[in-house]
């Protein structure tokens, strides 16, 4: 498969790296299908304006807390030992310069403020007889912990301390009141590692020269601060948005900032303004100074579009999914709608029926077909919807049936539903390609199970040399089926509030023609999984591989077209947006 | 229910026997994480004289939890909102399973004989007392006599 058919599949994933932005519609000297775009040669790319990081938990901790702790210790703090440096940088919010300052200028208020006593005296003992003052429990045979103050109290009891203060993600002191000493970070894990399930394998431990990151992997506490830190600085690292993802991205420099503002302070001008100067849709990005002008080309390449550790693509402005072709605002007012709108007017339109003299709405819950239009008195007949006195006295049969005047009433009911109608459109193929991409992941997982599983029968039974490599086209077709539906499921909101211009046209074409390559790929995945064919899948994934490899570059490549195209037409204004809609 | 741990059955048992003075403390027989409280207003304060009843609760995870306590009586005071909710830092933040019902009761006690109008619940008593200080101490005197009277 060539190269451009990944889509920001090359990052390496182990290590936290900078990227710049790298736009998954890059490749435009390709050959283009269906697309009858010349590539705009003056594209602005996004990392033109921001540098972005991405991050796990556990390397931002990594990085952040402990190496910064092992940083103070190398270089100005050679004296103290790494815990308590790490409970100064805790205290201090991890600025290692505060931390630097208030050693030399306030020593001993910082390391009151620290509860870091001067003897060190941390013991969890044994004992055979103990009453702890806060369960007021007796117990034969216990384990209890007290800090260097010697306020004593059993390990049950400091277990659940510990649980219920880590939530906060500060510094936890000693149970008394009257006590501000703090417990290390280690021994705050230590005591967790006392009550948890899962035994670590001691030949690994063995193994493992012990560093300070391995020391603190795992730390609970140091998560907990991690998360507290970071949702404190909204505007610089971002969650994934994905569910069950654990990955920050982080705004590095915002260089759209610094090209108007170089003597102020970064920091200061991020956390106010930078949601709107990273906003591609307000049109501000380098010209702040000015009110956004509604009639410039909205430019979609700017769509601070990253991703994450795990090829989560997210919108860093919006801290949502992927949502291009549409850009951020537009994005925005749909979500709104579809909060508002949608779940009535489905409601209405499975439920109801237009009276067809004064076009309420209304909802038959029982009774006959001789219906009584509450607000113009109209009587009708349920099944036709013609006038009720025609059918005489035929009360429960209507042979009036006439399909040429059934449409015409169909057509006068669209017409004064057009805008919901309109909306129901968009939305329902909104909503079947976010419905889809969920099936389509669950059969995926089901065939990337099986195939595991026939790769090492094989390789167990030497029965063949294919490698991983050889299959790496099902995670790739994977990858591009969820990211194919997710932009098809985007276009139909892009759709919604695009004005009918005759580019427009274009933009449906490539659309439907990324539709039917989506469905043809997600066919065979399914075919694959049918449970009919469940002895033979691992043969019937080997039998497709050829056409899985060509409909995966298809739907990348339509993907990667049905985005150009939305963005070559805003930015020469042949397609534009109404947002009154 | 669940056993009563015994932190619970010790707090309660010394509650009774060996009560705080100007305070007592009974348990719902029904529920024995429930108390009913009364509370005698400290002396040389706008609430002396007056009896206040508090409610409180022992939650689930008390107590690693501090307990829930609510007044029950009217009163003036800039740190006690209409609904009897009480702002006081060992309430919320500054719990530590080292502390007691008692000492809890005690500080609601200190805080009667000390409101603190600049970390105010109820904005309006506190903008009250801060504007002018003698006539806020008036109205509580009056809201005590009002509603906090001793019962015959």
């Amino acid at each position: 498969m060539s190269e451009e058919g990944s889509i920001d599949y090359d990052f390496d994933e182990d290590e936290a790296s900078d990227f710049s932005f790298e736009s998954d519609y890059d490749d435009q000297n390709d050959n283009m299908i269906d697309t009858p775009i010349e590539s705009p040669k003056d594209k602005t790319d996004i990392s033109k304006l921001a540098k972005f990081k991405k991050w796990t938990t556990k390397e931002f901790i990594n990085e952040n807390f402990i190496n910064a702790a092992v940083k103070l210790q190398n270089l100005q703090l050679p004296q103290c030992n790494l815990e308590d440096l790490l409970i100064m940088l805790h205290q201090l919010k991890w600025q290692s310069e505060e931390v630097i300052n208030n050693y030399y200028d306030n020593y001993d208020k910082l390391m009151n403020d620290c509860g870091i006593p001067k003897v060190k005296n941390n013991v969890i003992k044994e004992k055979l007889e103990y009453s702890c003052p806060i369960c007021c429990e007796e117990y034969d045979n216990i384990k209890t912990f007290q800090l260097s103050c010697g306020h004593e109290y059993c390990i049950n009891c400091y277990h659940s301390y510990l649980k219920t203060q880590l939530t906060n993600g500060q510094l936890i002191r000693c149970i008394d009141t009257s006590c501000n000493l703090t417990i290390p970070h280690l021994l705050t894990q230590e005591i967790f590692d006392l009550f948890s399930q899962d035994v670590r394998d001691p030949a690994q431990d063995f193994f493992e020269v012990p560093t300070a990151n391995s020391k603190y992997a795992h730390n609970m506490l140091l998560s907990s601060a991690a998360r507290s830190y970071i949702n404190s600085k909204k505007s610089k690292y971002k969650w994934c948005p994905a569910p069950d993802c654990e990955n920050l991205v982080e705004l590095v420099d915002n260089y759209a900032l610094h090209l108007d503002n170089d003597d102020d302070d970064f920091d200061e001008y991020l956390s106010d303004e930078e949601s709107t100067l990273l906003d591609p849709s307000t049109n501000n990005v380098k010209d702040k100074s000015k009110s956004p002008s509604v009639d410039r080309p909205i430019d979609i390449s700017l769509t601070p579009i990253v991703s994450c550790g795990t090829d989560h693509q997210f919108c860093y402005n919006c801290q949502y999914e992927n949502h291009l072709p549409c850009p951020c605002n537009i994005v925005r007012s749909w979500i709104k709608k579809c909060k508002d709108d949608s779940e009535t007017a489905n409601w209405i339109e499975a439920n109801t029926h237009n009276c067809p003299k004064c076009l309420n709405s209304i909802e038959k819950n029982g009774g006959c077909n001789h219906m009584t239009c509450r607000t113009c008195n109209y009587e009708f007949c349920w099944i036709c919807f013609k006038e009720w006195s025609i059918h005489g006295s035929q009360f429960f049969k209507c042979n009036n049936f006439d399909k040429s005047e059934k449409d015409a009433i169909e057509l006068n009911q669209k017409q004064k539903r057009v805008s919901l109608q309109r909306y129901l459109h968009y939305y329902k193929r909104f909503a079947v390609h976010e419905s889809s991409m969920k099936g389509d992941m669950k059969a995926l997982d089901k065939i990337n199970q099986r195939m595991e599983s026939f790769m090492s029968e094989q390789s167990k039974q030497n029965l063949s040399n294919l490698s991983w490599t050889d299959v790496q086209f099902l995670k790739d077709a994977f990858k591009a089926l969820t990211n194919g539906r997710k932009t098809l499921k985007w276009s139909y909101c892009f759709g919604f509030y695009m004005k009918e211009l005759i580019f427009a046209e274009v933009f449906e074409q490539t659309q439907e023609h990324l539709n039917r390559v989506v469905e043809d790929l997600s066919k065979i995945v399914e075919e694959i999984n049918d449970k009919k064919n469940n002895d033979r899948s691992t043969e019937l994934i080997m039998k497709n591989k050829k056409a899985l490899i060509s409909l995966t570059n298809a739907v990348t490549k339509g993907q990667q077209s049905l985005i150009q195209c939305a963005e070559s037409g805003l930015k020469e204004e042949r397609l534009k947006f109404d947002l009154s809609i | 229910m669940a056993a009563l741990p015994k932190r619970i059955i010790k707090e309660t048992e010394r509650l009774i026997s060996d009560p705080v003075p100007g305070i007592t403390a009974y348990p719902d027989e029904a529920n024995l994480r429930a108390f009913t409280v009364t509370m005698n207003g400290p002396d040389s304060s706008p609430y002396e004289k007056g009896i206040f009843d508090l409610e409180l609760y022992l939650p689930d995870d008390y107590p690693m939890c501090p307990p829930k306590v609510r007044f029950l009586t009217k009163i003036y005071h800039p740190n006690i909102d209409k609904l009897g909710r009480i702002c006081l830092d060992v309430l919320k933040d500054n719990w530590s399973p080292a502390l007691q019902i008692r000492t809890i009761l005690l500080s609601i006690q200190a805080l009667l004989a000390s409101p603190n109008p600049d970390d105010p619940l109820a904005n309006d008593v506190a903008d009250d007392w801060k504007k002018d200080e003698p006539k806020a101490i008036e109205v509580a005197k009056e809201w005590t006599a009002k509603y906090a009277k001793a019962k015959e």
